[in-house]
C-alpha cells in the first residue's frame, strides 16, 4: 500500500428533491487500499458508491480519479467495475460469456479475452463452471462469477456494493478472506459497502462511517473502534455504555468530567469534544464489577443475560440509567446476583469524551 | 444476522395445493368439447365429399386438398398443374400478417417499456387506457376504422383542410388497409406479454452493462432484447397467429382483390356456393402452418431453457 490517491471525492452533495442523500462528503481512497463504507440502512453509503460508479449524477462536488475528474462521464466512461449486490449476472449468458461481456467492450479479441477470462475464473477458483449458467450455479458461486466479471477488465478501482449480504453466515466469512487475499493479488483497489461492522472491521485497511449522508469518522479499524469520535460511531461500532457527564475542562486530547454519582475522572477526549454536558463511552468488556464497595460510580445489578463464552450484566445507575458489563462466563468469576448493589469501576484510558 | 433454518417457499404445496386432476379437470372437459372435437369434425369433414348445396356426402375423397393444390381443368380431364390461387391467397395471408406483426412491434415494444416503466398507479392507469378500445366489439371497431381512412372520411378531410395534402390518400380496399385493420386488432396482445416481460426486467443488468463498458445501443441489443426475448414471441405470435386467420378486417378494409385465408375458408361454409370439405381442408393446412410455427417456437425455448 502507499499514500497515492485512488480516488478522492470532493465536497460532494446528491440531492433528490430536497432531502439531501449526501452532504458535503469528503473523502480520500488511497491507491491499492480496501477501504469500507460503513453504515446503517439509508445513510448514503449505498448512493456515494454509485455515484463513482456513475449511476447516480451528483449535486455538487466533484469525484477525482488518479487526476481526472469523472463526475461528469457515463458508467460506461469510467475505469471502475462493479460487484452488484444481487449480483446482476446477464441470464441469458453462461460464465465465460459474462465475464467476456466487458473485455470485448474495451476492443480486446476473442482470443486474448478468453485468456483473460481463465486466469480470472482461476483467481476465484471456478475454472470447471465455464460453461454454466448463471442460474445453474449456487448463490455463492454467482458471487464468485460477478467478482471474476468485474475483475476481469483489470479496472484501477472496484466498487462492492454489499456482495456479501445474500449469502449465508459460514460462506460469508469464508468469503470475506478471499475477497482479502484477491485484494491483495491484484492489488485493485477495492471501495466496499457493507452495513455489518464485523464485516468492515475484519476485512478493511480504512472504514468511513456515513450516517445522515455525512461521514462521521475515517480510520483503521482499531481507531474507530477504541477512538470513536461521536456518539453515534461509538455506539454504532460494537457495543458501548454512554455515560451522561459533565465535562470540567479539556487539554491535549485529555478531559476531565464528573461521571454519575459525582466521582470524577480524567481520560482521552475526541477532537472537538467541549466542556459542559457530554457523553463519555466505556466498553461493556473494560468494566468490572466490584460487588464490596465503593468503585466509579453505583447501581444495582437489574439483569443477566447469557451469551455463551459471557455473560451482559445490566446495572441500573442510581440515577436510572442502565450500563451493561460484559464478564468472563468462568467459574473464577463471581457474578453479581439480580438486585445485588454495586459499584463499577474502569481504568481511565478505557474511557473516552465524545463529541456530542 | 445468523441465517436460520429458512423455510423453503414450497414446503406445503404438497397438503395446500389442492387436488391435481380435480382441479384441471374443467378445463380439459371444455377444451375436449369445444375444441379438439370441432377440430376432429374438420379433420373428417376434409376427407369427404362435397354435397352441392353445403353439407358433405359421406364418402371419403382427396379431392378438397387436391382441389386446393392442382388445377385439372374445368372437367377434371387435363393433366394435373398447380393451382396458385390458393396458394398465392395462403401467402398473401402470411405476408399481412407478417406486416401488421411488425407494425405491432414497433409500436407496441417503445410502449409496453413505457408502461413497464412508469411507477405504481400510473402503470395501472396506463395498463387500462391501453385495454379502453377492446370494450369495443371488433366488428364496430373495423367499421369505424373504415370510415375514417376512406378516401372522403374524416382522416382526409382533416389532412386536406390543414393544407397537408391536396388529394386524398387512398387507403381503403389496399394491402395497407387490411394490415393497420389487422395491427389496430391485434396491438394489445403485442404490448401485455412484453410488458409483462419488460416488467421483470432486472434494471440492474443494465447497469452492469454500463457498468462493464456497453454503450446504450449495445445494452438494448445485448442485454434487454435477449431478456426479454420470450415475451416479443410471444406478443408476435398472440398477433400472428389470428391475424393469418383473420376475415373481418381483410373483408371491411381490403375490398375483394386482398382476399386472405379467413375470407376464403368463411365463404366455403357461406350460402349455397359453399364447399364444405374444402373449407375443412384450408383450414386444416392453415392449422398445420400454425402448428410448424408453434412448435418450431416450444423446441426453440426448450433448448435454450435445457
Amino acid at each position: 500500500m502507499n499514500n497515492n490517491v485512488a480516488v478522492d471525492i470532493q465536497n460532494v452533495t446528491k440531492m433528490y428533491g430536497a432531502f439531501a442523500a449526501l452532504k458535503n462528503v469528503n473523502l480520500d481512497i488511497r491507491d491499492n487500499e480496501f477501504f469500507t463504507l460503513l453504515g446503517p440502512s439509508g445513510c448514503g453509503k449505498t448512493t456515494l458508491l454509485r455515484t463513482i460508479a456513475g449511476f447516480e449524477d451528483i449535486t455538487n462536488g466533484a469525484i477525482v480519479l488518479y487526476g481526472q475528474n469523472i463526475a461528469d462521464l457515463l458508467p460506461n466512461e469510467r475505469p471502475v467495475n462493479t460487484v452488484f449486490q444481487q449480483y446482476a449476472l446477464f441470464p441469458h449468458m453462461n460464465v465465460t460469456q459474462n465475464i467476456m461481456f466487458g473485455l470485448l467492450r474495451l476492443g480486446h479479441d476473442k482470443i486474448t479475452a478468453k485468456i483473460r477470462v481463465g486466469e480470472v475464473l482461476e483467481l476465484v477458483q471456478l475454472s470447471a463452471f465455464a460453461d454454466r449458467m448463471p442460474n445453474q450455479l449456487s448463490g455463492g458461486q454467482q458471487q464468485r462469477v460477478a467478482l471474476a466479471r468485474a475483475i476481469a477488465p483489470s479496472p484501477k478501482v472496484l466498487l462492492l456494493d454489499e456482495p456479501l449480504s445474500a449469502l449465508d453466515l459460514k460462506l460469508r466469512q469464508a468469503v470475506r478472506l478471499e475477497l482479502q487475499q484477491i485484494q491483495h493479488q491484484t492489488g485493485i483497489t477495492f471501495i466496499f459497502v457493507t452495513h455489518d461492522q464485523e464485516e468492515a472491521l475484519t476485512m478493511s485497511d480504512r472504514i468511513a462511517v456515513i450516517e445522515g449522508g455525512q461521514v462521521q469518522q475515517v480510520g483503521s479499524a482499531r481507531d474507530i473502534y477504541e477512538a470513536p469520535k461521536n456518539k453515534f460511531v461509538a455506539d454504532f461500532i460494537g457495543e458501548t455504555n454512554l455515560l451522561e457527564v459533565t465535562v470540567t475542562d479539556l487539554s491535549e486530547g485529555m478531559g476531565s468530567c464528573i461521571l454519575p454519582g459525582g466521582a470524577k475522572i480524567t481520560c482521552p477526549a475526541a477532537d472537538g469534544a467541549h466542556a459542559g454536558p457530554g457523553h463519555l463511552s466505556v466498553r461493556p468488556e473494560r468494566i468490572a464489577i466490584n460487588t464490596s464497595d465503593g468503585g466509579l460510580v453505583q447501581g444495582n445489578a437489574t439483569r443477566h443475560i447469557y451469551l455463551g463464552t459471557d455473560v451482559h450484566v445490566e446495572v441500573t445507575l442510581t440515577r436510572g440509567e442502565k450500563v451493561t458489563v460484559r464478564m468472563q462466563n468462568s467459574a473464577q468469576i463471581q457474578i453479581p446476583e439480580v438486585g445485588q448493589a454495586v459499584g463499577l469501576e474502569f481504568e481511565a484510558d478505557a474511557a473516552r469524551l465524545l463529541v456530542d | 444476522m445468523a441465517a436460520g433454518p429458512q423455510p423453503t417457499p414450497n414446503s406445503s404445496t404438497s397438503t395446500y395445493a389442492g387436488f391435481g386432476v380435480p382441479l384441471i379437470l374443467p378445463a380439459w372437459v371444455i377444451i375436449g368439447f369445444f375444441l379438439v372435437l370441432p377440430v376432429g369434425i374438420m379433420m373428417v369433414y376434409s376427407f369427404l365429399t362435397k354435397e352441392f348445396r353445403g353439407g358433405v356426402i359421406w364418402e371419403f375423397s382427396l379431392s378438397a386438398y387436391d382441389q386446393f393444390f392442382f388445377y385439372r381443368g374445368l372437367f377434371g380431364d387435363e393433366a394435373p398443374t398447380i393451382e396458385w390461387t390458393y396458394i398465392i391467397i395462403f401467402w398473401r395471408s402470411i405476408w399481412q400478417a407478417a406486416v401488421a406483426t411488425l407494425f405491432c412491434l414497433f409500436i407496441g415494444f417503445p410502449t409496453a417499456w413505457f408502461i413497464a416503466t412508469r411507477t405504481g398507479r400510473n402503470r395501472s392507469i396506463w395498463l387500462f387506457l391501453i385495454t379502453i378500445p377492446y370494450w369495443v366489439n371488433l366488428l364496430i371497431r373495423t367499421i369505424s376504422m373504415k370510415f375514417l381512412i376512406r378516401d372522403n372520411g374524416p382522416m382526409n378531410e382533416l389532412l386536406i383542410n390543414s393544407g397537408l395534402i391536396s388529394e386524398p390518400i387512398h387507403i381503403i380496399n389496399t394491402n395497407l388497409a387490411v394490415q393497420l385493420g389487422l395491427f389496430y386488432s391485434y396491438l394489445p396482445f403485442m404490448v401485455l406479454p412484453i410488458y409483462a416481460a419488460v416488467e421483470r426486467y432486472n434494471f440492474a443488468l443494465s447497469e452492469a452493462a454500463a457498468d462493464l463498458y456497453a454503450s446504450r445501443t449495445v445494452i438494448l441489443t445485448q442485454i434487454i432484447l435477449p431478456t426479454v426475448k420470450p415475451g416479443i414471441i410471444a406478443g408476435c405470435i398472440l398477433v400472428f397467429v389470428p391475424s393469418l386467420g383473420a376475415f373481418l378486417a381483410p373483408d371491411l378494409l381490403g375490398g375483394a382483390k386482398n382476399f386472405m385465408i379467413g375470407s376464403l375458408i368463411e365463404e366455403q361454409f357461406k350460402g349455397a356456393a359453399g364447399n364444405w370439405p374444402f373449407g375443412a381442408a384450408a383450414s386444416m393446412i392453415l392449422l398445420s402452418m400454425v402448428l410448424v410455427v408453434l412448435t418450431l417456437y416450444a423446441r426453440q425455448q426448450t433448448r435454450e431453457q435445457g
